[in-house]
């Protein structure tokens, strides 16, 4: 587990509002920052590996604790 | 093709919630994802960047913005003023393709989207602003019904383009969409 830069809570909300929350957060960052989300979306880490792929990032980690995901990213 | 970036268009012809909603998950998708989008909006496609008002403002109001550049106002009828007032309702009242029953059906969709976190057409519009989408009118909807583009939801002002512009970007785009 690395320390994150910046910490993004989308639990309770529906695709495609993580996928956004996430690109915002994203967006007001610097390459080499890791990113934290936590998520309770059923395809919540689904979608966020997608977008690691596709936009070419990192994922670090992912915590499972119940229907929650905490996730890392390097951006 | 020189360029490798990757771009998508999503045009929004249809003036039903449902769809309109769609079409925005779909464009902000995409733009979350890292892709360049670009959304079009023509015919009723358009109602949901309008800002609420009233029907009988709308039918004899002055218009806020007047004859604009896009405009030829010499053939003008009261029939667009009509087509205006009918759809005067803004985003979050705009009617669903299925189980409209007489403006109930907008009602229950939006207290569904609420009550399980989806952002409603009106949130989704100002979140795709938000991630860059830019936005285009087709001209005809400026001219032909009336629209009045000083008086939209967005807070950047929304480009007004006409077909030829539509196959420049749609043919620089991956993906290309009509809902």
């Amino acid at each position: 587990m690395e320390t994150a830069d910046k910490e993004v809570d989308v639990c309770g909300v529906c695709c495609p509002m993580p996928l956004i929350k996430v690109r915002t957060a994203l967006n007001d960052m610097q390459p080499g920052q890791v990113l934290s989300v936590i998520g309770d979306d059923p395809i919540f880490e689904e979608s966020v590996r997608d977008l690691c792929e596709t936009s070419g990032l990192q994922v670090l980690s992912a915590e499972h604790d119940g229907r929650r995901v905490k996730m890392q990213i390097k951006t | 093709m020189s360029d490798t970036k990757k771009r998508a268009t999503v045009m929004v012809l249809s003036g039903d919630m449902d769809k309109a909603l769609f079409a925005f998950v779909i464009a902000t998708g995409y733009a979350s994802m890292g892709i360049e989008t670009k959304m079009w909006f023509s015919l009723w496609g358009a109602n949901c960047l309008k800002r609420k008002r009233g029907f009988w403002s709308t039918l004899f109001g002055r218009r806020k913005d007047g004859p604009t550049e896009f405009r030829r106002t010499e053939n003008d009828t009261l029939v667009q003023n009509m087509i205006e007032a009918m759809s005067a309702g803004g985003a979050n009242s705009l009617p669903t393709s299925q189980l409209n029953m007489l403006g109930a059906g907008p009602k229950i969709f939006n207290y569904l989207l609420k009550r399980k976190g989806i952002p409603n057409l009106e949130q989704m519009v100002l979140m795709a602003e938000e991630l860059g989408i830019p936005f285009t009118i087709c001209q005809i909807c400026v001219d032909a019904l009336a629209l009045d583009t000083s008086d939209l939801i967005t807070t950047r002002p929304v480009a007004v383009k006409g077909v030829s512009q539509y196959v420049k970007d749609s043919m620089d785009a991956h993906y290309n969409v009509i809902l």
